[in-house]
């Protein structure tokens, strides 16, 4: 096979053969246990692989970590482990090993026709610009509606409805109405993000530390992303609503409608001095090293619960789903809650996205993807190219993270899968250790 | 150069802490939350 050819490349041997190995206790289902609990389960694996499915054969290095975190201790052998694996070969992990990152890759061959109602709008002689804030507002009216029937029909708290199913549905409906094509943005905003961080605290007071973390991760992506008059909008109309909503909140002699107004001012002040005037921002892809440090740190150790965990998309995929359905010593079924129904939404969520941004978990959210990336730039493994480059970008063209290899080879969101040295046609895309 | 004594330095830490965690009980600890659901 050519080097250039279309075959199956190595990255994607290791993706299966890793895949398989890591998840091969197929005596579950002869056996009719729930999990494997052997030896090697004591061993944590370099990627995000759930130990809580029934297939799983190792630990998960960060659930392992966010439970040794739980219990006040320090996660010395994961933190070791994730040192050993980055400074060897940086991020490969995520391109050679991860069953996530392949689930991700397959999904976004599906053909999906990009961005339609920017054709549409083209088509009809209308400005797409204009016309996508009339979009978004169609989208969020939608699923309002659909937050009401959800209420009337199950019957719950409409503020649970609109921080669990309406808000999480509203991060891809964004992506798709502000952006106009499918991709994530390149920025993050500050004051966005702070505003998130201070719903979630809100949301925390009111509510508890489950539904706080909940909506936090939500609120993060959500108005970190967007930033600027629709983070200010959106704060400013959910902090009205969080105050309003539920048990009685008292902050010294402040409480119900004053307090709803000071919070309100607070976080339409912080989103537009950050956002509109300072204009702080940092590349959207470091939101996973918030995910990292708020939620498999902070928040685990505050919780003493691997709350990463609770609402991973992958655990959901490869434990969550198959073990509800599955439920082999019966009682499973009767556990299924809200948190099923909150860890369902976000795993649609990635897919969704996953069938048209290359590797939206790993570029955004993943843990350990933020740990491996530090590592890229002085790690054995790197990349290099050559004097030979015609800057031809047939290797951005091919890199599921959708790096500019020629800008710069060890790019903390390389994956190592060599796309880029495949493709490249001047063969200028060097392998050094 | 610099490189190459980073990393065999980095390298070096990787294994005491991992030999730290061995010996301060990690694989225990682990296998107690991985081996249950």
């Amino acid at each position: 096979m050519s080097s250039r050819g279309k075959g199956l490349r190595p990255f994607r041997v290791g993706q299966i053969l890793f895949g398989i190995a890591i998840n091969a206790y197929i005596l579950a289902y002869v056996q009719h246990k729930i999990i494997y609990s052997g030896i090697l389960k004591s061993i944590p694996e370099p990627i995000l692989n759930c130990y809580g499915g029934p297939l799983s054969v190792f630990a998960c290095p960060l659930g392992s970590m966010q439970q040794i975190i739980g219990i006040h201790q320090i996660p010395w052998l994961p933190l070791g482990a994730f040192l050993l694996v980055g400074i060897v070969v940086g991020r490969m992990a995520c391109g050679w090993v991860c069953p996530f990152g392949l689930w991700q890759d397959l999904l976004a061959k599906i053909p999906f026709r990009r961005d339609p109602g920017h054709r549409l709008l083209i088509a009809l002689g209308r400005d797409p610009e204009r016309w996508r804030w009339v979009a978004l507002g169609l989208v969020a009216g939608i699923t309002a509606l659909i937050g009401v029937a959800l209420t009337l029909v199950l019957k719950a708290h409409w503020h649970r409805i609109f921080l669990f199913g309406w808000l999480p549905f509203n991060v891809l409906a964004l992506l798709i109405a502000i952006r106009g094509k499918m991709d994530i943005p390149e920025k993050m905003w500050l004051g966005g993000f702070l505003a998130a961080i201070g719903l979630s605290l809100l949301v925390w007071l009111k509510l508890g530390a489950s539904f706080g973390v909940v909506a936090g991760v939500a609120a993060m992506v959500l108005l970190g992303l967007t930033g600027r008059w629709f983070a200010a909008v959106f704060a400013a109309a959910a902090g009205l609503l969080i105050v309003l909503a539920g048990p009685a909140l008292h902050l010294g002699h402040l409480s119900g409608g004053l307090l709803a107004l000071v919070v309100v001012v607070l976080l339409v002040a912080l989103v537009l001095v950050l956002d509109r005037v300072v204009k702080l921002t940092l590349p959207a892809t470091y939101l996973k090293f918030a995910f990292l440090l708020l939620v498999a740190v902070v928040v685990a150790y505050k919780v003493r619960e691997p709350w990463f965990c609770k609402l991973c998309p992958q655990g959901t995929l490869e434990a969550g789903i198959p073990l509800v359905l599955w439920d082999p010593q019966g009682g499973l079924r009767d556990l299924v809650g809200w948190l099923f129904y909150t860890k369902v939404t976000i795993l649609l969520l990635v897919v969704l996205a996953s069938m048209s941004i290359k590797r939206p978990f790993c570029r955004l959210i993943c843990p350990i993807g933020a740990i491996y990336s530090v590592f890229n730039k002085f790690s054995l493994l790197r990349l290099k190219v050559d004097q030979t480059c015609n800057t031809c970008k047939l290797c951005t063209r091919v890199c599921p993270m959708d790096i500019e290899v020629h800008r710069d080879a060890n790019h903390l969101e390389c994956i190592r899968c060599l796309e880029c040295k495949y493709a490249c046609r001047p063969n200028s895309v060097q392998v050094k250790f | 150069m610099k490189r190459r004594i980073a990393f065999v330095v980095v390298a070096v830490v990787a294994l005491a802490l991992i030999a730290l965690g061995i010996r301060l009980g990690d694989p225990e600890t682990i296998h107690r939350f991985s081996a249950q659901i």
